[in-house]
């Protein structure tokens, strides 16, 4: 689904600024090396964010046939997820909290409760699936612009912080207020600037 | 590199804020004059034909004081459906997001505009059906392909819709706005009311 196949669904960026040693498929690629995504499969992380080949969801190695395809590089944001929901933990913490006081004769002082509701967290996030979400990503060069193959403001959030991190390069949503910033003449701008919304019908 | 404006992140999420209403607007009219005459003509000399074809949600108001309706498009030339929306329409309810079709010579586009971004949703592109079909078929060269064909014909939907946006903008900042293109619209939808409710008593 998405941008090879299937229904896509686009937010437009515009990139507003250019890198230094200007816009090269080694920029490109080291950048996107050195932020490729960290598995966490084996691990008790609850999340990791990188960047993963289009084509292959498990290689953040980005050899250059790997995303530069023409004026378009193309990549895939991958965010790995682990949800512990408070009532599971609750749960937990309680059972080793009536174990405890089975064989102490007492309840855990609060450090104790603090530091084995920690270990309980951690043991329960290291046993729990993760939740993969693909995001792609095409960075159209010439046109100067990147489309996130995803909408909402949560996606938004995550890929702008990411990209930033990554390519240090500011983007402008293509929202239309923006677009007409970039596309009318010099006076049809400072009206726009000092447009103000009214409904077709008002005062009818 | 940038083009023609530039503007800190704040400035610009609080303008984004302010000019929230051009998005609706621009749904609004791109619904009235594609039910009206729906075809346009772009400056590029794109003829562009536009259908609004699945449900569409109006909006009046904001916060608590919201009013919202989801109205689905007509199943026969005679059918009121679009009545409610029409009505909504005169009473000042503008489209917040929009199922719709864009056609342009052989090409054609389906896909969802929420109006607080115009970021398109769920486009299927008609003349990309075999090339998916490639892609499956023989591997990452002609996934590749298909993707630098798909980008391409995304791209073309972009300057659609940037070309729709642009006249709507261009109409709207002049007098043509106040003086011919809102009242042909608000005779247009009075005139469907009238009918539609003469038809449906």
């Amino acid at each position: 689904m998405g941008f090879c196949k299937g229904s896509a669904t686009l937010s437009r960026y515009r990139v507003m600024e250019e890198p230094e040693a200007g816009l090269t498929v080694d920029f490109v690629r080291e950048r996107l090396v050195a932020n490729a995504f960290m598995d966490i499969e084996d691990t008790s992380e609850e999340s990791s964010v990188g960047w993963v080949e289009l084509m292959n969801h498990l290689s953040g190695g980005f050899s250059e046939e790997t995303f530069h395809f023409g004026e378009i590089h193309a990549f895939n944001l991958r965010q790995d997820e682990r949800r512990l929901s408070g009532k599971i933990l609750g749960r937990y913490v309680g059972l080793w909290e009536a174990k405890f006081a089975a064989q102490t004769g007492r309840k855990p002082n609060a450090p104790k409760r603090r530091e084995m509701k920690e270990t309980i967290r951690l043991d329960l996030l290291r046993r729990s699936l993760l939740d993969t979400k693909l995001m792609e990503v095409l960075w159209l060069a010439e046109a100067n612009e990147v489309w996130l193959g995803a909408a909402g403001e949560k996606n938004r959030a995550v890929f702008e912080d990411l990209w930033s991190r990554t390519f240090g390069l500011g983007l402008k949503l293509l929202v239309p207020v923006a677009v007409g910033l970039e596309l009318l003449s010099d006076a049809k701008r400072k009206q726009l600037l000092n447009l103000d919304g009214r409904p077709f019908f008002e005062g009818e | 590199m940038p083009r023609r404006y530039d503007l800190e992140r704040d400035d610009f999420l609080e303008l984004w804020q302010e000019k929230m209403f051009l998005g609706q607007e621009f749904l609004t009219w791109l619904w009235l004059a594609s039910e009206a005459d729906n075809n346009f003509v772009l400056k590029d000399g794109a003829e562009l034909t536009v259908f609004f074809d699945g449900s569409l949600k109006l909006e009046r108001g904001l916060g608590d004081f919201k009013q919202s309706l989801t109205s689905q498009p007509p199943r026969r030339p005679d059918s009121q459906a679009w009545t409610e929306a029409f009505i909504g329409a005169a009473r000042n309810k503008q489209v917040a997001s929009a199922k719709l079709r864009v056609a342009c010579r052989e090409r054609e586009w389906s896909l969802s505009l929420p109006a607080d971004t115009l970021c398109p949703r769920g486009v299927r592109i008609m003349a990309a059906g075999d090339a998916d079909k490639e892609a499956e078929e023989d591997g990452a060269l002609a996934r590749i392909g298909a993707l630098l064909d798909r980008a391409s014909l995304l791209s073309e939907l972009n300057d659609h819709l940037e070309g729709l946006l642009t006249s709507f903008l261009e109409l709207r900042l002049s007098q043509k706005w106040e003086g011919e293109e809102l009242p042909r619209l608000r005779q247009w939808v009075r005139r469907w009311v009238k009918e539609g409710s003469k038809a449906a008593s």
